[in-house]
């Protein structure tokens, strides 16, 4: 699945570190330079053409295809994993030489792995939002249970969301034990943390709680449920991959990105992917080190590489929905 | 042209060159082939010499090598427009000045391709610095000029301005020494580094739409010239510049 797979081979997964508070109380974030780096940084690359294209399928390839509704069920989820399986229209795989293409996973709540895996029959990961998403706040007998019933149902990714509270309050350790419980639930599934970055108030916060959740084992740092006010931002993924980075050089784990909520656009997704390229390098542009959490933005990469074939551009409506 | 496959591999930006098409097509339908302005009106191209791209060696166009007979002119022709100017009070040039300052903005991408074909810098540092600045620097301007009669009540034009642009910001440097003049009331000659005439050419143009007495000319020096702008450190070292 993954396009590179040579360059995999090192890949080892981020397991559990001890909680380090004297490197976290040290943590500072300058809001001013993360904003202004972030306004030079997403604009300053641009891919044209063919590379805007490849780049695009690069994309598709790495969104984790989300339906996360109130209303979500079994026949939305198929059809979602319909797409994901056959993300493009036969005549654009053609018309841009690709012979095969996926999304990187499906995304659900846990009532519908099991329409999800009837539909993909393991040929695409299941990731599966879980303790209590979005808000996180059930007792931790039952967040640590649904992500066990998760993964017997047959998730292979779980998207937990962090308890926002153990960061406002600055209770690390909390944190820290909350999120190795987590992964020792996940075992085999790797897990995604959600930090809600909007509900964090400052920059601080969210490098805080970024290194804490990959100490305590964290496979992806994500940023948000796509519930809050404020979704993926810019500064806030600045914040987040220079963690990564430095969390890379502290320890040889590469921990993957996932900005999540608010990436509707082509043009978006392509900033990201600049993102990623310019702050952590080519690896980070993969499916294993890199997601994006979306379900329209497919339709507009769509529309782009249909653009890019044809020259002409469609509405949104006559490209089949995620 | 790699494949979209080969590109999927190696992840790079690829080139993303900025089209000249627009620009190219601008100098194309004037023939190549500048006057001078001077008077509110191009002159014919008599005794030219090429500007050329210092990126590829191509020329560019043929911009004409003022005389001293088209520098009298010139500075007659502010000379004579300077009363009107004055008379126009702050409001009224602040008019033209926000008037300069759309149109350069309404067309800054020319501005740009053409001031980065002609001078060789990038095209990220003449959209994102010299264009935006230059227009800036119009907005800046028309507002003191719109608040001289408060502030700076005592003060009178001092008469016509020759202004040497260099070649390094030749868009910005001029905006940034002409509009503080035209605002103060002092109509302004200027003379372009010959190593970036082009640009200046598609700002004179632009000149004729809107109701200006400047004059573009190719040198400075003359005895009507009330004062001297010089960009630069040459004025205590290089004869030329006393």
């Amino acid at each position: 699945m993954s396009p590179n797979l040579d360059l995999t081979l090192d890949f080892k997964r981020n397991t559990a570190i001890d909680l380090d508070l004297g490197w976290i109380n040290h943590l500072k974030v300058n809001r001013n330079a993360a904003d202004r780096r972030a306004a030079s940084l997403a604009n300053r690359r641009t891919v044209k053409k063919e590379y805007q294209a490849a780049w695009l399928i690069r994309a598709i390839e790495c969104i984790d295809l989300t339906t996360l509704s109130g209303d979500d069920t079994p026949g939305r989820v198929e059809r979602l994993c319909r797409k994901a399986m056959r993300p493009l229209r036969a005549d654009l795989m053609q018309a841009l030489g690709l012979d095969s293409l996926t999304t990187g996973a499906v995304c659900v709540y846990h009532e519908m792995i099991q329409p999800a895996a009837q539909v993909l029959q393991g040929r695409l990961p299941i990731a599966a939002v879980s303790t209590a998403f979005p808000a996180g706040l059930s007792s931790m007998e039952t967040k640590v249970r649904e992500i066990e019933l998760s993964v017997a149902a047959g998730a292979t990714e779980i998207d937990i969301v962090i308890t926002r509270q153990h960061v406002l309050t600055g209770n690390w350790q909390a944190l820290y034990d909350e999120m190795v419980a987590y992964r020792q639930a996940c075992g085999e599934a790797h897990v995604k943390a959600i930090l809600a970055t909007g509900d964090l108030v400052t920059l601080e916060n969210v490098a805080k709680a970024s290194w804490v959740c990959m100490m305590a084992g964290a496979d992806f740092i994500k940023t948000s449920t796509g519930k809050e006010g404020v979704n993926a931002t810019i500064p806030v993924s600045l914040v987040m991959v220079r963690a990564i980075r430095e969390y890379y050089e502290r320890t040889g784990y590469k921990v993957g990105y996932k900005p999540a909520g608010g990436v509707s656009s082509a043009k978006t997704a392509l900033q990201y992917l600049t993102v990623m390229k310019e702050e952590l390098g080519n690896e980070w542009l993969q499916p294993h080190l890199f997601r994006i959490g979306a379900s329209s933005l497919l339709t507009d990469i769509e529309r782009q590489l249909e653009h890019y074939v044809t020259g002409s551009y469609s509405a949104a409506h006559r490209h089949a929905q995620p | 042209m790699p494949t979209i496959k080969e590109i999927l591999q190696t992840m790079d930006y690829g080139p993303a060159p900025e089209s000249t098409k627009e620009a190219q097509a601008w100098l194309e339908s004037h023939g190549r082939r500048f006057g001078l302005f001077v008077d509110g009106a191009w002159t014919d191209a008599t005794e030219t010499f090429g500007s050329f791209n210092p990126a590829d060696g191509s020329e560019l166009a043929q911009v004409t090598q003022a005389s001293q007979a088209d520098v009298d002119r010139a500075v007659e022709a502010a000379r004579r427009a300077q009363p009107g100017w004055v008379a126009l009070g702050g409001h009224g040039r602040a008019k033209v000045l926000y008037s300069l300052a759309r149109l350069l903005q309404k067309h800054a991408r020319l501005f740009a391709v053409l001031e980065t074909l002609d001078n060789g810098k990038t095209i990220r540092e003449t959209r994102d610095a010299d264009l935006p600045l230059a227009a800036r620097h119009f907005y800046h301007h028309a507002g003191w000029a719109q608040l001289q009669s408060e502030e700076f009540a005592d003060y009178r034009a001092v008469g016509v301005v020759g202004q040497i642009v260099p070649w390094n910001f030749p868009l910005l440097m001029l905006a940034w020494k002409i509009a503080p003049a035209l605002a103060a009331g002092t109509p302004a000659c200027w003379q372009i580094s010959a190593n970036s005439k082009a640009v200046s050419d598609v700002y004179s143009a632009g000149l004729k739409t809107t109701v200006l007495p400047a004059a573009s000319a190719g040198a400075i020096f003359h005895a009507n010239i009330r004062s001297g702008k010089f960009h630069g450190t040459i004025w205590p070292t290089t004869p030329t510049a006393r």
